[in-house]
């Protein structure tokens, strides 16, 4: 509200154009009046301020009130924590808060909308109960492009973001040169190199004027023996070759073509170009991984139904049968593409998060010993 | 003629080099998962209502009858924008969108190529037309959704309507253009290819559709999507259990059968709401506001809708305490719903001997059950005996009782035109905006308008809320999932939690179509 009215004045006072001025002003007193919150593009942590002093400025607040936090709601309760803290900081320059029982108890529930998260404060003062409430929009915590290079078991966190990742692949993109991470998108190659862990965006390659149109995920990547890398879209083929010098840039020819075929049946589990695979393969196989633990040779095997459930890998002897996994990984949804890797001794995994409604690309790996 | 042949060169130069890259490629293993769908297959779908009405204007907003038409106009029609489960508004069939400061102008960027279901191109003029009717009473009184550059649209309201994205992805706001006979086309993943009427041997009716090759989304994964209409509640389940149906609708009373059965059973957010509307001034109330106040408080006290929810519904629904209900609103929680008997008696004394502020209440009451089926009747019983446990007599009245009552008296008859003081009604949730579900029931059961609110803020809404129950006579008893029964091979079901089905992304695990073996 605040945010309103100081830009609301600043239009007032600067304004070249007075009717317009006068125009902005009363649409600025209106909206002030109508107390439209909702209108007020704010940040999380300002609209948790706003309630607090909302709250603080209640008649007859006593000095002295318990705060009760409790979050139901799929908020994580990392950011729940950081919320109550600027809520208490804010509410405490007017009112003192205690944990034991005071005068007051406050009550702020953390519930949520389809599209928003709601704060809702109770507070039961006179014999009656105040409500106030704050809106704080579900998008504002979807995650951000996470670099974490946490070791979890086998399974490294690469990337994150929330657009579709199509498939993934790390490559080197000329001989001896350090390995990039590729992201196949829908509208784009994108191409990142790891640096001092992080994920660095080397090059973004788009495919001018090509419209991707597909309700399952279609889309390959697949490196050739010149180290040039092969995309396959529905209706498109694509080279990337990389630079000839270091910092140099990628080069993407395309031609409509054949791209990428569906899975034409329910019979038939794939049909993908480029990929050699047999009718004889076992459709849950989805890939190979040697170790420097042992001379064995491995398979990654998902477990996943649908793309509704979470999914697991699991960690299968070539010679031995599905049910004699050695080890699972579990995912937080449904494992959308599997790519081994150039060493063949790690592969990347496609993951659609269905708790946080991003796509995930984690670098599986064996681990020797416990 | 030389720069032509280059050109040409270059480009057969790309197309090799594509394809020797693409043929040499394989050095390293790469596969979809093994969750990738399949294409193929009949998806077959049962309904209990008899008829589907596929024109969203002519849908009745909050009737339980619309929710059948509005999961199967989905496969036919699209809208502007779509909102996932994560909270995140996604382009429709509009790709980018903005607003003035006071919300009340509204512009669309329509998404380039998208093409009707025969095959022609939708213009910004067809998306405007579908709008003008769909928001016909909110437009302003200058008119207006204008096409303007062939592919933007502009609506301009007459009120602020922050909460419209929330309402273009829900409810009947799908867009579609309207034939000369009177027929719609969309541009969704499916066109009725099909409808077989009831007739003769034939016990239920049958739409057929079909994939829409030019979906701008993508085809979808079955080849057939056959809904099949007026299947009774028993004979879906047998159906599901014996491979004749991969969708059917499980009434409460069949949900933990199907479990038992170890069926798939998908059930979204309570969607369905069973209330009271206490109307004043009318079949044996007591006059005066207060007096309905007071009933409306002695009522509500009475009722135990802990038992309705648990043993009447065999826990397949909640306690409902407010109009709109947690997974909406956020805040249904602070409403209370006290179970009292003691304090509902000592309330409907007075209402009886006359010395309530409103006037003596004449008796018994009559409730008239407005929602169709056999579970509304149990729920109006129920009502009914609550009551009189708190001295309050209630008599039950069907609808077509209710209409011959109406008919059958003389015009002089003190009964004539004698509504009841009670209705039991059932009401679906539609819209993800709260503001537009409380506008809803406003009209739908008439009650009172209110000269507000223009905000969908949350704080206005709850305010507005609380005057609808306790000033507007409306008390809610319990709401109610939709349950769905699944078939093994059904895949993907992706709906969303306040029950939007999305049948195209659907697919049939290796099995053959069930219209191909079974007859139905």
């Amino acid at each position: 509200m605040m945010a309103v009215a100081a830009v609301c004045i600043r239009n007032l006072l600067f304004s070249p154009r007075m009717v317009l001025a006068n125009f902005r002003y009363f649409l600025c007193v209106w909206m002030l009046l109508s107390g439209c919150v909702a209108c007020v593009a704010q940040t999380p942590e300002e609209a948790v301020r706003g309630l607090a002093r909302r709250i603080a400025e209640m008649r007859e607040l006593p000095e002295k009130v318990s705060l009760e936090w409790v979050n139901i709601s799929s908020l994580p309760e990392a950011e729940s924590i950081v919320l109550r803290a600027g809520f208490v900081k804010e509410l405490e320059r007017r009112v003192v808060t205690a944990e034991e029982p005071a005068i007051a108890a406050l009550q702020v529930s953390v519930r949520e909308t389809p599209t928003n998260f709601l704060l809702v404060a109770r507070m039961v003062m006179n014999g009656g109960e105040q409500v106030r409430m704050a809106e704080l929009p579900r998008v504002g915590f979807l995650p951000v492009m996470a670099t974490g290079r946490g070791l979890r078991l086998a399974k490294q966190l690469l990337w994150q973001q929330t657009e579709t990742i199509l498939d993934t692949g790390e490559f080197s993109g000329t001989p001896g040169s350090s390995p990039n991470i590729f992201l196949l998108r829908p509208d784009a190659l994108a191409i990142y190199r790891e640096a001092d862990e992080r994920f660095i965006e080397i090059q973004e390659l788009p495919f001018p004027g090509y419209k991707y149109v597909s309700r399952d995920l279609r889309g390959e990547l697949h490196q050739g023996k010149d180290g040039a890398i092969a995309v396959a879209l529905p209706g498109l083929n694509c080279v990337a070759r990389g630079p000839a010098e270091e910092g140099g840039r990628w080069t993407m020819p395309c031609a409509a073509g054949n791209g990428v075929k569906s899975n034409a049946s329910p019979v038939t589990t794939s049909s993908m170009t480029g990929a050699k695979r047999g009718s004889d393969v076992d459709p849950q196989q989805v890939a190979t991984l040697r170790s420097n633990c042992d001379a064995n040779g491995w398979r990654l095997l998902s477990a996943g139904s649908d793309w509704t459930q979470p999914d697991r890998l699991l960690l299968v002897n070539t010679e031995a049968k599905r049910e004699e996994s050695v080890a699972s990984l579990d995912f937080a949804g449904p494992l959308r593409r599997l790519t081994g890797g150039e060493d063949g001794k790690s592969a990347l995994a496609v993951v659609f998060n269905l708790t946080s409604g991003s796509y995930e690309v984690y670098r599986i790996t064996m681990v020797c010993g416990r | 003629m030389r720069y032509i042949a280059l050109r040409w060169f270059a480009g057969v130069r790309t197309i090799c080099a594509v394809l020797a890259v693409t043929a040499a490629a394989g050095g390293s293993d790469s596969a979809a998962a093994a969750t990738q769908p399949h294409y193929g297959g009949t998806l077959v779908v049962e309904l209990h209502v008899p008829t589907l009405v596929l024109d969203p204007t002519k849908w009745k907003t909050g009737a339980p009858e619309s929710a059948a038409s509005e999961q199967i106009a989905s496969a036919v029609f699209e809208r502007l924008v779509t909102l996932d489960r994560f909270g995140r508004f996604q382009p429709g069939l509009a790709t980018d969108w903005s607003h003035d400061e006071g919300w009340r102008r509204w512009q669309f960027s329509l998404r380039a190529g998208v093409q009707f279901s025969d095959g022609s191109a939708l213009t910004a003029a067809e998306v405007a037309a579908a709008l003008q009717e769909l928001f016909a009473e909110r437009l302003s009184e200058k008119g207006v959704v204008t096409a303007a550059s062939g592919t933007r649209v502009i609506l301009q309201f007459s009120s602020p309507m922050p909460d419209l994205l929330e309402q273009l992805a829900s409810g009947r706001n799908f867009i579609f253009r309207r034939e000369a006979d009177g027929t719609l086309l969309g541009t969704g993943p499916f066109f009725v290819a099909e409808f077989a009427p009831a007739a003769g041997s034939v016990a239920t009716a049958r739409y057929k559709l079909l994939p829409n090759e030019k979906c701008w989304a993508g085809r979808p994964f079955v080849d057939a999507l056959e809904v099949h209409l007026g299947v009774p509640a028993l004979r879906q389940l047998f159906d599901l259990e014996l491979g004749k149906a991969d969708v059917v609708e499980l009434s409460a009373d069949l949900v933990r059968r199907a479990q038992q059965e170890n069926l798939r059973v998908w059930a979204s957010a309570p969607v369905l709401l069973y209330g009271l509307q206490v109307s004043g001034e009318a079949g044996g109330a007591p006059r005066g506001s207060t007096g309905k106040a007071d009933l409306r408080e002695a009522l509500s006290l009475a009722l135990d809708r802990a038992t309705m929810a648990s043993v009447l519904l065999q826990r397949q629904a909640e306690p409902a305490a407010s109009f709109l209900p947690q997974w909406l609103s956020g805040y249904a929680f602070v409403f209370g719903a006290e179970n009292n008997v003691e304090r509902a008696k000592e309330i409907g004394k007075k209402l009886v001997g006359g010395s309530g502020a409103g006037g003596a209440m004449l008796q018994p009451l009559k409730l008239r059950v407005d929602a169709g089926g056999d579970l509304a009747k149990l729920i109006g019983e129920r009502v009914a005996i609550n009551a009189r446990q708190a001295g309050i007599s209630v008599q039950l009245q069907s609808r077509a009782a209710a209409r011959e009552n109406l008919s059958s008296a003389s015009a002089n008859s003190p009964r004539a035109g004698e509504a009841p003081a009670l209705r039991l009604i059932a009401w679906r949730y539609s819209s993800l905006s709260q503001r537009a579900e409380l506008d809803a029931i406003t009209a739908s059961l008439q009650l009172e308008a209110e000269n507000e609110t223009s905000t969908a803020d949350a704080e206005q809404v709850y305010a507005r809320e609380r005057r609808l129950l306790t000033e507007r006579g409306l008390i809610p008893l319990v709401v109610m999932p939709e349950y769905i029964g699944l078939g093994a091979g059904v895949r993907d079901w992706m709906a969303e939690r306040w029950g939007e089905w999305h049948l195209a992304d659907v697919w049939l695990d290796g099995k053959k179509s069930v219209a191909e073996g079974a007859q139905p």
